[in-house]
């Protein structure tokens, strides 16, 4: 495990995050240390004192008053404790939202107040960021801004569904492959070698050049080449989960392999999955951008970011933001997305990390 | 036997056998037809309320023949019956019910629970399998190990302490109400004093619920204190099996021996007296992958001559209920 479990410091920030109290923090390792002393029979040593209690007791609802819980339903109360001293952090939350904004911008682009992005001479031409058009237009005097908006849909569109569509036969597949084994995985195997062998830029060239693209088209061709890299990813993590002891005890239980798959290996697995394929989003939405600025995407005059890119990269000098402005809107959202998936592996490793 | 002191004596008839094992092969295969002999031909019995204890050396098969037990791992050939039922033709529901029936301890606490389920959860979870209890039976099951379940019940594994870990995964154990418990080393991870306490615990929930037991460990000191019998493995194969006292204090088999006297701080077997002449050599193991001919502890054995490499020994009782496998026992 790469990142080593810190609990001490993160508890100790976050309680005085929650309590604005210093000294409240009671680390993860005074948890276990009071388990121990509570459990009695196991006995570790009992004389450390009960001061992590009352420093605890301080804060007034602070986690000596939670561990006091009933059995059974409702009280999730440790399970609360313990998660909020693992945080995601505000840079999650920012990138989280700044994608959100783009994607919901997206989806409700036409019932924004935007002039059509097509329409040629909606204000002069190469006209720099105004109040009227707030990015400026293109040299066919096209509003920028809503040529960005609507051309997220062709970004977003192709990155997400290109990925779900993988990860959901790429990582089921591997789930399945991963804890089955035998000749299937054998040959899954095999076929997933072969994809990656295969130069991905060659492929989507050799599409595009016999046949029209469009948005339906682009998802598929993204979503063959993600399946590869998916499959291994969930065949991996399935493999390093299937051997554990839990899910040795499930078996010795009697659970059935569907049951073990559902209820002990996929919900180990879904993390990383998860992480892993938010970067598939960010690699693909660069892939359709790179297609589109060779005009092999979707075709003009519909915007997209790659194209947008393209046609204002000869008016580079004179009019710089024709060209920017998609660049910056690319840029901040693959570094979003990017964030996202760092933020969540690493939330999801430090859980693992503590084993 | 005046000297020694009074025995944990059982009778155990096979009809009565909760388990039975015959001639159990498992073979581990490496690629390349390489293969690990890791149990080869292993016969033994665990009666009703009895507890059987396995020890040997790390890698002498021990775990995979307790995986073999509940077809974690598939044994080549020989049978296991468990209640009757054989476990190696199996197969669909009938063999997840066997399974069911013979509940695994492992070795790691903390692990093998589901680091994302809390104990509650996770115990409910095993139950809900078999619809065998709702959440006041695992409460019950929780108190019956010595854990507060108003202080454990919703906490993840990772904030238990190892020792509490084990007792989780006992209940959970016991919630499916087998009649075989296989412990594999359940208390080599723990602390000193934290394992007499769970060795008390596995031997009260054995007596409270007439369960046979099978105690895996390296440690023949542990298993001498909790079991009835002693099995001795070596490489694959069983060297000496005989009631708990016998083993300890009349070794036959000069491994067991061996076994004996590497444990640091406990009077030598037997006489009393160092085996400095005949000691066993500790070193030179051979390997599972290709096993010694004949009687596979020959190359250590300081009593090994001609027939030892030539001549698998079978297993013969030596004295009444004590038998080993050995050309030349110690008596």
């Amino acid at each position: 495990m790469p990142n080593e479990p810190v609990p001490t410091c993160r508890s100790v920030t976050g309680a005085a995050g929650v309590g604005g109290v210093g000294g409240a923090g009671i680390s993860l390792t005074d948890a276990t240390a009071e388990s121990g002393r509570h459990g009695g029979p196991d006995g570790a040593g009992s004389g450390a004192g009960t001061g992590t209690m009352s420093a605890a007791g301080g804060t007034g609802k602070g986690n000596g008053t939670r561990r006091a819980v009933g059995n059974g339903k409702g009280g999730d109360a440790t399970g609360v404790g313990a998660r909020s001293r693992r945080r995601l952090g505000p840079a999650f939350w920012v990138a989280a939202a700044w994608t959100c904004v783009i994607v919901l911008a997206a989806i409700f682009a036409n019932l924004l107040p935007l002039t059509n992005p097509n329409l040629i001479g909606a204000g002069p031409p190469s006209a720099a960021p105004s109040l009227h058009h707030f990015l400026g237009t293109d040299e066919l005097g096209r509003d920028i801004l809503s040529r960005i908006v609507f051309g997220a849909r062709v970004s977003l569109v192709v990155g997400f569904a290109s990925i779900a569509v993988a990860a959901v036969i790429g990582g089921g597949l591997g789930i399945v492959a991963g804890y089955i084994g035998g000749v299937f995985d054998w040959l899954a195997n095999a076929v997933a070698y072969i994809i990656l062998a295969f130069p991905p830029l060659l492929l989507l060239l050799a599409i595009a050049a016999f046949s029209h693209q469009t948005i339906p088209k682009l998802v598929a061709e993204f979503a063959f080449l993600a399946l590869a890299p998916l499959f291994r990813i969930t065949r991996a993590s399935t493999l390093a989960v299937a051997g554990r002891e839990y899910v040795q005890a499930a078996v010795a239980s009697g659970a059935s392999r569907l049951r073990i798959l559902v209820r002990e290996v996929l919900p180990a697995v879904l993390p990383s999955v998860i992480s892993y394929a938010i970067l598939g989003v960010a690699i693909v939405i660069v892939g359709e951008g790179s297609l589109a600025f060779l005009g092999l995407s979707v075709a003009i005059p519909a915007p997209s970011w790659g194209n947008m890119i393209a046609e204002g990269r000869t008016l580079l000098t004179l009019d710089p933001w024709i060209s920017l402005i998609p660049s910056l809107a690319m840029l901040s959202l693959l570094l979003a997305l990017n964030l996202c998936a760092d933020k969540l592996g690493e939330y999801f490793e430090v859980r693992e990390a503590k084993l | 036997m005046s000297d020694l002191p009074p025995e944990k004596t059982h009778s155990d008839g096979a009809a009565t056998a909760v388990l039975s094992v015959t001639d159990l092969v498992v073979e581990l295969p490496l690629g390349l037809q390489r293969k690990v002999h890791a149990v080869s031909g292993v016969s033994f019995e665990i009666g009703r309320d009895e507890t059987l204890g396995l020890v040997g050396e790390s890698g002498c098969g021990k775990s995979t023949l307790a995986k073999a037990l509940v077809r974690l791992v598939s044994p080549l050939s020989g049978k296991v019956l468990l209640s009757g039922q054989d476990v190696t033709r199996a197969r669909g529901k009938a063999l997840r019910s066997l399974r069911r029936n013979a509940q695994l301890i492992f070795q790691d606490p903390i692990s093998s629970l589901n680091p994302r389920r809390t104990v509650l959860a996770s115990l409910l979870e095993t139950m809900s399998i078999w619809s065998t209890g709702d959440s006041d039976r695992a409460v019950r099951l929780l108190e019956q190990v010595g854990l507060d379940p108003s202080l454990v019940a919703n906490r993840l594994p990772t904030q238990l302490s190892g020792g509490q870990c084990q007792r989780v995964s006992v209940a959970r154990a016991l919630s499916l109400s087998p009649s075989l418990l296989i412990c594999d080393e359940p208390v080599s991870a723990l602390d000193v004093s934290v394992q007499a306490q769970i060795l008390n615990l596995l031997q009260d929930i054995r007596e409270h619920h007439k369960l046979a037991t099978l105690f895996i460990s390296h440690d023949l000191s542990v298993v001498r204190n909790i079991s009835n019998r002693i099995a001795v493995m070596y490489m694959g194969k069983l060297c000496e099996l005989g009631s708990a006292n016998e083993v300890y204090y009349r070794p036959l088999h000069p491994y067991t021996r061996l076994l004996l006297d590497s444990v640091p701080g406990l009077r030598s077997a037997g006489t009393g007296e160092p085996h400095a002449a005949g000691a066993p050599s500790a070193v030179n193991a051979p390997s599972a992958i290709n096993p010694p001919t004949g009687c596979r502890f020959h190359t250590r054995c300081p009593f090994a001559d001609d027939i030892c490499s030539l001549q698998a020994p079978p297993m013969l009782e030596i004295t009444p209920g004590h038998a080993a496998a050995c050309h030349h026992p110690l008596t």
